[in-house]
């Protein structure tokens, strides 16, 4: 909370200090400290600049703050404004070669709103909006559109990412027994937005919005799509609006982090075959997901692309949905990894 | 609509090699069909058991884009009665209507029923003496289904205990979406009860009581309809890290409906998760991808529409579970797949006859014929 | 091309949906507000019968919550998967290029026209009418073409 302070009200900065709130919750549950993955690393601007911008020619920084769990609208807000302003000063205005998600206060819609307008209309750094997979209902939901206008209108993504609490649980059948059975089935979550969308007409209404899905896993979306395709021949009448097949609107519109990738390990074939089965390489995006520990060696599916496939997905892709030249300061704009 | 002469679908039926259908819903013609295999003291909370809100299907996402409902339109028998409800009807649609050996029933009539408590007991009870007498009872051909409350796991061991005995009832019903995932100790003694008797459990699309997806409630039947999917991932990362298989190795957990080309992915996925968390962190000695491919059954309806045949068959390579795919038509629901057009042409050989017959000869017990 | 009777107009009165055998093909056969069409009875998808199927006006839509009902387009939609299937020109909803159904032209004749002309070939459906048509100067009847 001392970190965050300096950019919280006199008001919240007292009543923090009186009822000895420290974080929300949901960050300890969606990212144990304790589990061989997610727990150890500390991570400041030289780590990553160590870590990740030895390689990498920028870095997307998402610092999940569980807003989604706190109920309270107006201490959701006020937190928000705390994590991006803390986030501006301390990592971004560091390291210029840093962009950011915004935090947004996702159960009060009109704050999340002006939030991003706050953020986006000062500081082209931040990217991205930052939802967890976790919600309160899917984010096709018409109650969630005036986000996905803001975001459009300031050329930000809409990041879901691998996460979150909110009082559903996290499958359709219940709570499961462990943290380990938790993270196994946080596919479906992702699966359930992105259905979501489609079946709301968000990127009908929305043409130019992009999301973009982060700790997914990913290996699931060929045959979603196959199932989804299918569905559509017969309930097509129910969303009339889905003009298409549905796959084609998450081909154009959704793209994935690779980390961590689903795939058995030294894997040749399975990586060929799921390739071919989403079509190429053009909704895959390089990411280390530093510090977690849950990256897989990527060797196996580099030497599936040819080096132009091998540009999209290690720079390319992200570049464009990101827009990352036009968001880095001029000198130090991203140049090609060697 | 009466059923017409449709030769041409006649004689590509007549190309379709004897095969067991593992998927078939009958139901009852009317509330009143079960009153005679129900206990008088019954009666009048059956009959005052107004259609409680258990299915959101029924409830939530009344825009579902389908002609008849949950079924085929040309399914409806002559009487007007339900889809599925007119013996003779269902024969002739089904049984004289394709080479079939047998075909294993599964009302799901319990769906809009109270799933604990004394009278939940009684009508699953009544339920499966109906199926005994007014369908297996007058075609060899019809298997059963022990339909149980499946919230109440004390009371549906017992009627396991008791209906096994007929050995014409082949397997257990739960549903898809239940309160708690599968793994869970609560139907432990629905599991001891089926392994005891070597009845394989099926998991079949029904249920109701959580959001019908992890992040919340969608607004279309398309969404309810994908989210049977998801219900059904979470049974098997529930039931894998369970502990149950240890204590019952030789369970059989068939998912019904449900589909099964997403299931290389989450192998995949609780594969890499153990390799990097630690099988002490997951309490699991060995992979879960074996524990899986021990373990679980797939049915294959509905079989998902893939452009390019290759693309379906590289999945089923990373499944590598061929003796564990069994062909159902779910007859006479809307997404019925006909048995000589469902599964695409480049499934031949070996493995076609395998998942239209002979891995449900080895999944589940057929009764000796009687002398 | 032949020239089919399929039967008596009075035998498909408006609303009627009829799936009728003519020259080894089931055909259905509707008859939408007086407008008659023929169809391939076997659903492209997996061979279900369009006889049964529900006739449906057309469903688009410009966005979101905007429903567009054309009452002028007629589509079946197959009594399995109901897959939509335009009754005018045999193109599905949701792949028309790549998944169709035959539809044959249909139409009226009077009885003397028929007697005139060459005499129909190919005999009269036996799955809905077991006797030979008497083919009268004074009645209409339902004819299909097919390619012979």
């Amino acid at each position: 909370m001392d970190a965050l302070r300096p950019f919280l009200s006199e008001h919240w900065s007292n009543y923090t200090r009186e009822n000895g709130f420290r974080q929300p919750q949901a960050i300890e549950y969606s990212y144990p400290g304790w589990n061989p993955v997610f727990g150890g690393a500390e991570v400041t601007v030289e780590s990553i600049q160590a870590n990740v911008l030895e390689q990498a020619a920028a870095a997307l920084v998402n610092c999940y703050y569980g807003l989604e769990c706190i109920r309270n609208p107006y201490f959701a807000a006020a937190l928000a404004t705390a994590v991006n302003s803390w986030m501006a000063a301390e990592w971004l205005d560091r390291e210029p070669r840093l962009l950011a998600s915004i935090a947004v206060p996702i159960g009060d819609v009109e704050h999340a709103v002006a939030e991003i307008r706050r953020v986006a209309t000062s500081d082209r750094r931040f990217a991205q909006v930052y939802l967890p997979a976790r919600a309160w209902d899917p984010y096709g939901n018409r109650r969630y559109w005036p986000i996905w206008e803001a975001a459009v209108e300031h050329n930000l993504t809409v990041g879901i990412h691998f996460g979150g609490v909110t009082g559903n649980p996290p499958t359709p059948v219940g709570p499961l027994a462990g943290y380990f059975d938790e993270y196994c089935s946080a596919g479906q979550l992702f699966q359930a937005h992105i259905v979501s969308m489609v079946c709301e007409g968000v990127f009908d209404r929305f043409p130019t919005l992009r999301v973009v899905l982060s700790e997914s896993g990913v290996t699931w979306l060929p045959t979603l799509f196959w199932k989804i395709d299918t569905e559509w021949k017969s309930a097509r009448r129910e969303i009339p609006w889905v003009r298409r097949p549905p796959s084609e609107y998450i081909r154009e519109h959704v793209r994935v982090t690779a980390q961590p990738l689903d795939i058995p390990p030294e894997s040749g074939q399975e990586l060929r075959d799921v390739l071919d089965q989403l079509g190429g390489i053009d909704m895959l995006m390089f990411s280390s997901d530093y510090p977690h520990r849950h990256a897989v060696d990527l060797e196996p599916l580099h030497a599936q692309l040819t080096p132009e496939e091998r540009q999209r997905f290690d720079h390319d892709n992200a570049a464009e949905v990101f827009r990352i030249e036009q968001r880095l300061a001029q000198d130090h704009a991203a140049s090609r990894p060697s | 609509m009466q059923t017409e002469t449709n030769r041409e679908a006649k004689a590509q039926a007549r190309t379709v090699l004897e095969f067991i259908d593992c998927d078939v819903h009958n139901g009852l013609p009317s509330a009143a069909a079960l009153l005679p295999h129900l206990p008088e003291q019954w009666h009048g909370p059956y009959r005052q058991l107004t259609n409680r809100v258990q299915m959101p299907t029924a409830s939530f996402y009344q825009t579902r884009s389908l002609s008849g409902g949950p079924y085929r339109v040309d399914a409806r028998p002559p009487s007007g009665n339900p889809p599925g409800s007119d013996f003779e009807f269902a024969r002739q649609q089904l049984l004289e209507s394709w080479p079939i050996r047998n075909a294993i029933l599964s009302p799901l009539d319990g769906l809009s029923w109270p799933q604990e408590g004394p009278l939940a007991a009684a009508l699953t009870a009544a339920l499966n003496d109906w199926v005994a007498t007014q369908w297996l009872d007058r075609d060899s051909r019809f298997l059963g289904t022990i339909v149980v409350p499946v919230e109440d796991s004390e009371r549906a061991a017992r009627e396991i205990a008791h209906r096994a005995a007929d050995d014409r009832f082949v397997q257990v019903l739960m549903y898809a979406r239940t309160r708690e995932p599968l793994g869970h100790a609560k139907y432990w003694p629905i599991y001891d009860a089926a392994a005891e008797r070597d009845l394989p459990v099926v998991v079949h699309v029904g249920g109701s009581g959580n959001p019908i997806t992890g992040a919340g409630w969608g607004s279309y039947h398309f969404e309810e309809h994908a989210s049977f999917t998801w219900a059904m991932q979470a049974h098997v990362v529930s039931l894998v890290t369970s502990g149950l298989f240890d204590r019952l190795p030789k369970l059989k957990i068939v998912l019904e409906e449900g589909g099964f080309t997403w299931v290389p992915a989450l192998m995949w996925r609780m594969d890499r998760a153990w390799r990097q968390m630690g099988p002490e962190f997951a309490g699991l000695t060995e992979a879960p991808s074996a524990i899986i491919r021990r373990h679980f059954y797939f049915t294959t309806q509905p079989m998902d529409e893939v452009d390019s045949a290759d693309h379906l068959m590289a999945t089923l390579r990373h499944l590598d579970m061929d003796d564990h795919v069994m062909y159902s038509t779910d007859y006479p629901h809307w997404d019925f797949d006909a048995p000589d057009r469902a599964l695409p042409a480049a499934i031949t050989g070996e493995l076609r006859t395998k998942i239209m017959r002979t891995n449900a000869e080895h999944v589940f017990r057929f009764p000796k014929p009687k002398p | 091309m032949a020239k089919h009777v399929v039967g008596r107009t009075s035998e498909f009165p408006a609303d009627a949906q009829r799936l009728v055998h003519v020259a080894g093909r089931d055909i259905a056969v509707f008859n939408v507000g007086g407008t008659l069409y023929a169809l391939r009875n076997r659903c492209p998808h997996q061979g279900g019968p369009l006889s049964s199927g529900t006739v449906v006006g057309g469903l688009e839509s410009a966005g979101p919550g905007d429903y567009r009902y054309r009452s002028d387009r007629k589509f079946v939609k197959c009594a399995w998967h109901s897959w939509e299937f335009d009754l005018a020109t045999g193109h599905s909803r949701c792949d028309p290029k790549r998944q169709r159904v035959r539809a044959y032209p249909i139409s009226v004749e009077r009885g003397d026209s028929l007697i005139q002309s060459s005499p129909p070939e190919g005999g009269v459906p036996e799955a809905l009418f077991a006797e030979v048509y008497p083919v009268t100067v004074e009645d209409d009847y339902v004819v299909v073409i097919l390619d012979s």
